[in-house]
């Protein structure tokens, strides 16, 4: 003899027929994610010719880790000579024995100034001023090179073993200096206090 | 003009036109992933397959075209070309075989495609493409993420 369903077991049927057809539709949903997914390449048509594109990706997997950063105060102008400051940094990077040598490009770049997003500047808010940036690849501003904004400093290198320490332990030998110079031409022209960004990116080799 | 080079003119043109021209597609292309690569590694490859069907079937051709400056073949940090890793393409029709290196923007000739079945499946043997990156390339790249757009045409010979 078969029951007839009860008001609940209907409701529970509908509610099951519901989270079907909603189980349903998320799994269509998430085959159509996956399948746009992997054919994300460009397919063809027919023609006397047919053409497709292909995306190719690639990462290549080196850890880099830069550190020892501080603010770099360059105190007031007494009206003559240019104003300097540096900092000694701490490069690490990956893939490089501990007696060996590593090596590393450098990118930096400033707050920028219309036509030349990169460019070395400091701000009062209304008026912009240019410096000059340097970097070693050892401590101290002897032997430093000059850096062009948004450009990669490259032959840059460091002592395996230091480089090691300080990408496992961050900042813990000194092995870069990064130093800059707000010439007095520049610092004539302006009034006021002036601050500015200076963004560095290791790049190992 | 007189009417016999008219008709010699009428002869020419259907001469020249080709009655049953091939038609053909390239299809299944799919992204190619060459994953996360340590310093220090020799050579990166992967190959990939995908289908060129013709009808009626016969010769083809194919030719490359990268994304970069002059279609060459370079994986693209964003930082310029300079900074690209070049890699290399080869292609086959053979399901065997190391394939012939395609050139950026000459045809590769020689290829051969079947048409496709009824249902409109592909038919063998698919279009084996290698991509390779020696180890120079990559000895002075720097770490990230890389990425180019590789179009291919095909068309009959």
């Amino acid at each position: 003899m078969t029951s007839q369903p009860t008001q609940s077991q209907c409701t529970r049927r509908k509610r099951c027929s519901r989270r079907r057809i909603l189980a349903i539709w998320l799994t269509s949903l998430l085959c159509s994610l996956g399948a746009s997914y992997t054919w994300s390449a460009q397919q063809g048509s027919t023609g006397t010719s047919s053409s497709g594109d292909i995306t190719i990706n690639y990462i290549q997997g080196l850890n880099t880790r830069i550190t020892g950063f501080r603010d770099m105060p360059l105190g007031t102008w007494s009206g003559t000579g240019p104003l300097t400051a540096n900092d000694n940094l701490c490069i690490g990077r990956s893939g490089v024995g501990f007696f060996g040598s590593g090596a590393y490009r450098i990118l930096a770049q400033g707050d920028g100034e219309p036509g030349d997003p990169s460019a070395f500047t400091l701000s009062n808010g209304a008026t912009r001023i240019s410096y000059n940036a340097y970097f070693n690849d050892q401590t101290g501003t002897a032997n430093r090179q000059q850096l062009t904004a948004g450009q990669q400093l490259t032959g840059q290198s460091g002592f395996g073993f230091w480089m090691v320490l300080n990408l496992i332990f961050g900042c813990s030998v000194n092995n870069a200096n990064i130093s800059i110079e707000v010439p007095a031409s520049e610092l004539a022209s302006g009034i006021g206090t002036y601050t500015g960004t200076l963004t560095l990116t290791l790049i190992p080799e | 003009m007189s009417a016999s080079r008219l008709i010699l003119a009428f002869i020419c043109c259907l001469l020249s036109v080709p009655t049953n021209a091939a038609t053909l597609q390239i299809t299944e292309l799919q992204d190619v992933n060459l994953g996360e690569v340590p310093l220090g590694t020799d050579r990166v490859r992967q190959r990939m397959r995908f289908c060129v069907a013709m009808n009626p079937g016969g010769p083809f051709q194919i030719t490359a075209f990268g994304n970069q400056v002059d279609g060459r073949f370079v994986l693209s940090n964003g930082l310029g070309l300079e900074q690209g890793i070049s890699f290399d393409l080869y292609a086959s029709s053979r399901a065997r075989g190391r394939g012939r290196r395609l050139t950026p923007g000459f045809p590769l000739t020689g290829l051969n495609a079947r048409p496709p079945r009824p249902n409109g499946e592909c038919r063998p043997p698919f279009v084996q493409m290698r991509v390779i990156v020696d180890r120079n390339d990559l000895r002075t790249a720097g770490s990230g993420r890389y990425s180019a757009q590789i179009e291919l045409t095909v068309a009959p010979e």
